[in-house]
């Protein structure tokens, strides 16, 4: 069995919103190792969508410590957190986020336009190599009006994992969709996992949630169970 | 019930919305100014270029007609008249204004007449008592009758009936036959009158010598066809028979109580103003229409949780509307507050309108409401379409499309490009009015009055005497006068008096083939009392009128290398004797009418004598009219002939001689100000609503990896491809735009300026738009949830 690294630590992690006291995230403690594949689970309020925006670097830390690949979250400058979120993770949201007036293949090039190591050459290789793995190659000129639920929430897969990041973040992503579909978008998560990339879910369908390695639950901002 | 719980609720909901929205209330006072101004304007239009000051309603066309000769205007002669009703069948009415002596008991009172030759039906005079009848184009000899204004009546008669009562007037009977309308003033404007008096009744009043011809006569004619064919047919055969010279026409004029050239003036100063506030109406609208759309799409929230809580579609609508009407009433009531101090500052953009009360028309309040209906109804439409565009296309993901960018950035280029020009504009404007203001006319000003006064002439023929050293002594013996002098070439005034003088070699003392200097004949302190400085030798003394004080530039043309005992000049006398006189002294030069103006190279001389073309120049601390009663009283124990004193003061002269520049400075800073807010307004609330509806979008970046910076320089150069090019293009043409101004400053310097400007705006809006995107980043959790 080979040691793996550690990609997130949480000492002591608080946040509460701009102008409020009240704690969202109340002094979390949490390792995640690379290739791990963690859903956390909790009821409405209960601050799971909160965690994933301070583990996905769009609303910085309060008290306590957010390492992120050995970097501490609170020391990095605007800049070093913008490069992050670009290569180092990709989201995947509930309602796809995708922008209508863009192409599936230009909704893909966003996140590469603020690449500096992919020339704008390489967009169309790396655009197609991503849509094949998602099984949406042959969607690349469609706008996602013209898609179904599930086939945007699978660009907005490709999307996510377009820069090769090490940390995919899926916030609720079967929220807007049927069953079966569902049940795709887990099999490419469970892919994309098994092809080494570390995930973090927020889901309340127990069922999802136990395909994940580690199942987290969350209740008032602190974790109940840390399995 | 319902109805009026839900006035109330949605009411106190618009209240408690926008009190303390600045955007909103910035916005409506910032198009209740234009409105007000509108308003101004056409009040003035009512009051000075219609005949509705009279209280006339005319059944027929009323139109002033003046006889041209070559460029001097004068009223129709008698014998034109009567060749108008003959040939072409046209009335002609007269009018014209005299004081009048109303003796009453034992006392005597002036009272103000106007003339007029008849036409009261036509004109649409309804006499409040009485009839007009007896005083329609009455024969001479017939029995004196007048009517009476309805103040004169209800002052001196308490409105009792006057009817056949009689007035002595100038020594006449004159029989009461009607009472004017209550609104009646006058038939000029700016003018009251107690009495109106059949026109030929003039002679009968001891005013024959008061020819009809004089130029203070207004003719009109009364018509219904139109007048051009009729009068070029007429000027044709008149001419035809010799009647009318070539250098003879008649000109028409709308002009009504008041004189063609005043009214021309006014109604192109009037006309280019309300072009110019309908423009900035324009501009103010954008910028108010840009915030009730940005406030719109804040609040689409409040409408779809009002649809999930019940609200019915038309329910909604109402909101809409009784919103609108919040706001144009809002719009209504701050431009009549507006309309007031209004008035002051048309007052500085149209010097040459006294302030007097100005009268709204229904008929112009009319075109106000049309004019805020079409603004409710384009709002409303932009608020619909832009409800209908919201409901439809706003979706997950949605963002702002590149034609509504592009729109709303060339909408701003152009607002920001005008912007720079009008304060470029206006910056030169301030900086002329500066300089100006730091000239040195080379003479004090400050508690100086310059005083006129009659004189009766003895045929050119002069002598010698003491009356003008006595009169300058007697005014400084009072304790009012602190110096008095005399002039006969006073500063700011046109009045000036040329002599011929040469040098001792013959030559012409102005260097030019006109030998004629101006020569201002003056008393011996004068140069004490105006500040001029005595750059050389002394002042002139009373006893040697061969001698001479010249100005700084003729000393140095002619006289520079010599001493002043030996600079002497000559003049040609009547018997063709060349007489020598001395130059005693030589005064520093002075711009004595425009500080703009080259230096005028001056000889003073002593005055001899009063002739009645001199001027008194005071200094005094007393206000104009106590000035004029003490002057009246030392002209008179000096001689009683010298009579009718009028005193102006010189900071009053300066004030007329900047009121154009002030005018046009004063118009320039007020469109210079709205058009500067309106597109700052409209630059917030676009960019605000831009921002907003690309959140998302913008938010996705943000977590996609975008920095701040690169969202908003991409957003910047989309906009500098616009906004650069319209900036260089216009900086061309500006130099062009400034050619009716006195530059001071060179192309180089405009072009810097409005540059730099335009680059103030850009930062402005980089800003901006920099404070949205951090905005956006703050929440971009939030929309993309």
């Amino acid at each position: 069995m080979t040691q793996r690294s550690e990609l997130i630590r949480l000492e002591q992690l608080c946040f509460s919103y701009h102008g409020t006291e009240q704690l969202v995230l109340d002094h979390l403690d949490l390792v995640i190792e690379q290739q791990d594949y963690v859903a956390i689970l909790g009821t409405s309020g209960s601050g799971k969508s909160t965690l994933l925006s301070v583990l996905g670097l769009v609303n910085p830390p309060g008290q306590g410590h957010y390492f992120l690949l050995g970097h501490d979250v609170r020391q990095l400058t605007d800049k070093s957190v913008a490069l992050l979120k670009n290569r180092e993770i990709g989201f995947i949201f509930q309602n796809f986020n995708l922008l209508n007036h863009l192409s599936v293949y230009q909704n893909l090039c966003v996140p590469l336009s603020y690449n500096s190591d992919i020339p704008r050459s390489m967009y169309r290789e790396k655009a197609e190599q991503v849509l094949q793995q998602v099984g949406m190659l042959q969607f690349s000129d469609r706008l996602p009006s013209q898609l179904s639920g599930g086939q945007q929430q699978r660009v907005a897969i490709a999307r996510a994992i377009i820069n090769n990041p090490s940390l995919i973040l899926a916030d609720e992503p079967s929220g807007n969709l049927d069953s079966a579909t569902a049940e795709l978008i887990f099999d490419i998560l469970q892919q994309l996992n098994e092809a080494g990339k570390t995930i973090c879910l927020i889901t309340h369908d127990v069922g999802f949630a136990t395909k994940a390695k580690r199942v987290l639950r969350l209740s008032d901002g602190r974790f109940i169970s840390n399995g | 019930m319902a109805k009026s719980k839900l006035v109330a609720d949605l009411l106190q909901n618009w209240w408690l919305r926008h009190k303390t929205s600045a955007g909103t209330w910035l916005s409506l006072w910032l198009v209740s100014l234009p409105i007000a101004l509108l308003l101004q304007v056409w009040a003035i239009q009512n009051t000075y270029l219609s005949p509705g000051f009279a209280a006339l309603n005319p059944s027929v066309t009323v139109t002033q007609i003046v006889h041209q000769q070559g460029t001097a205007p004068s009223p129709l002669a008698s014998y034109l008249v009567k060749e108008f009703k003959q040939r072409a069948q046209l009335t002609v009415v007269y009018e014209k204004m005299r004081w009048l002596k109303w003796s009453e008991a034992d006392q005597e009172h002036e009272v103000a007449a106007s003339f007029i030759s008849g036409g009261f039906n036509a004109l649409g005079v309804k006499p409040a008592l009485g009839s007009f009848v007896a005083m329609e184009f009455p024969a001479a000899d017939t029995q004196l009758q007048v009517a009476i204004s309805y103040q004169f009546w209800t002052s001196h008669f308490q409105q009792k009936n006057v009817i056949g009562h009689t007035l002595m007037l100038n020594g006449k009977l004159a029989l009461i036959a009607a009472v004017m309308p209550e609104r009646f003033v006058s038939f000029r404007s700016e003018q009251h009158a107690d009495l109106v008096v059949p026109f030929s009744f003039l002679p009968l009043l001891g005013l024959a010598d008061a020819d009809q011809l004089s130029p203070d006569v207004f003719s009109y004619l009364l018509h219904n066809s139109p007048l051009s064919p009729q009068l070029a047919q007429l000027e044709v055969e008149l001419k035809n028979e010799a009647l009318l010279f070539d250098d003879e026409s008649f000109t028409t004029s709308a002009a009504f109580g008041m004189s063609v050239r005043q009214f021309e003036t006014i109604k192109a100063r009037l006309g280019l103003l309300s072009q110019l506030f309908m423009g900035l109406l324009v501009f103010s609208l954008l910028a108010f229409t840009s915030h009730i759309a940005s406030a719109s799409d804040k609040r689409l929230n409040e409408m779809s949780l009002r649809k999930m809580l019940g609200a019915t579609s038309a329910q909604l609508g109402y909101q809409r509307h009784l919103e609108m009407l919040i706001i144009l009433s809002l719009v209504l009531v701050f431009s009549l507050l507006l309309f007031w101090p209004c008035a002051s500052l048309l007052g500085l953009m149209l010097p040459d309108i006294p302030a007097t009360e100005f009268e709204l028309s229904a008929a112009k309040l009319r075109v106000l409401l049309q004019l805020l209906l079409v603004v409710s109804l384009v709002i409303s439409l932009i608020l619909y379409a832009q409800h209908r565009w919201t409901q439809h296309s706003l979706g997950r993901g949605a963002t702002v499309s590149k034609a509504e960018k592009m729109q709303t950035f060339v909408l701003l280029a152009a607002l920001f490009v005008l912007s720079s020009g009008a304060l470029t504009y206006s910056s030169q404007l301030l900086l002329q009015q500066w300089r100006y203001s730091q000239l040195d006319r080379g003479y004090n000003t400050e508690q100086l009055s310059i005083v006129t006064f009659d004189f009766p002439k003895f045929g050119g023929t002069y002598f010698v005497n003491k009356l003008p050293s006595l009169l300058i002594s007697n005014l400084m013996a009072t304790a009012e006068i602190q110096q008095a002098a005399l002039t006969s070439t006073p500063v700011l005034h046109p009045a000036a008096s040329y002599v011929t003088f040469y040098t001792s070699t013959g030559a012409a003392l102005t260097g030019r083939n006109n030998a004629q200097v101006l020569t201002n004949h003056i008393s011996p302190n004068y140069f004490e009392l105006m500040g001029i400085e005595l750059l050389q030798g002394e002042s002139l003394n009373w006893d040697n009128y061969w001698q001479v004080v010249i100005s700084e530039s003729l000393w140095q043309q002619h006289f520079k290398d010599i001493p002043l005992s030996q600079a002497q000049i000559t003049q040609t006398m009547n018997d063709g004797e060349r007489r020598a006189i001395q130059v005693v002294g030589v005064a520093k030069d002075i711009h004595r009418i425009n500080p703009d103006d080259p230096v005028t190279p001056i000889v003073y001389r002593v005055t001899p004598t009063i002739t009645g073309q001199e001027f008194i120049v005071l200094k005094s601390t007393a206000s104009v009219e106590p000035l004029q009663q003490l002057v009246q009283q030392e002209l008179s124990k000096l001689d009683t002939t010298l009579q009718n004193p009028k005193v102006i003061s010189v900071s009053d002269l300066i004030r007329q001689q900047q009121a154009p520049q002030l005018a046009l400075l004063s118009t320039s800073l007020v469109l210079t100000l709205v058009v500067l807010v309106s597109s700052l307004l409209f630059c917030l609330n676009a960019v605000s609503l831009l921002t907003r509806k690309s959140a998302r979008e913008l938010a996705l970046r943000l977590t996609l990896g975008a920095r701040r910076r690169q969202l908003v320089l991409k957003e910047l150069f989309t906009l500098s491809v616009i906004y650069l090019p319209l900036v260089l293009s216009t900086a061309l043409a500006l130099p062009d735009w400034f050619t009716r101004l006195d530059r001071i400053i060179s192309n180089s310097a405009i072009y810097l300026l409005f540059i730099g400007f335009n680059l103030i705006f850009l930062l402005f809006i980089l800003v901006v738009l920099y404070l949205s995107v951090r905005k956006i980043k703050h929440q971009s959790w939030q929309y993309l949830q």
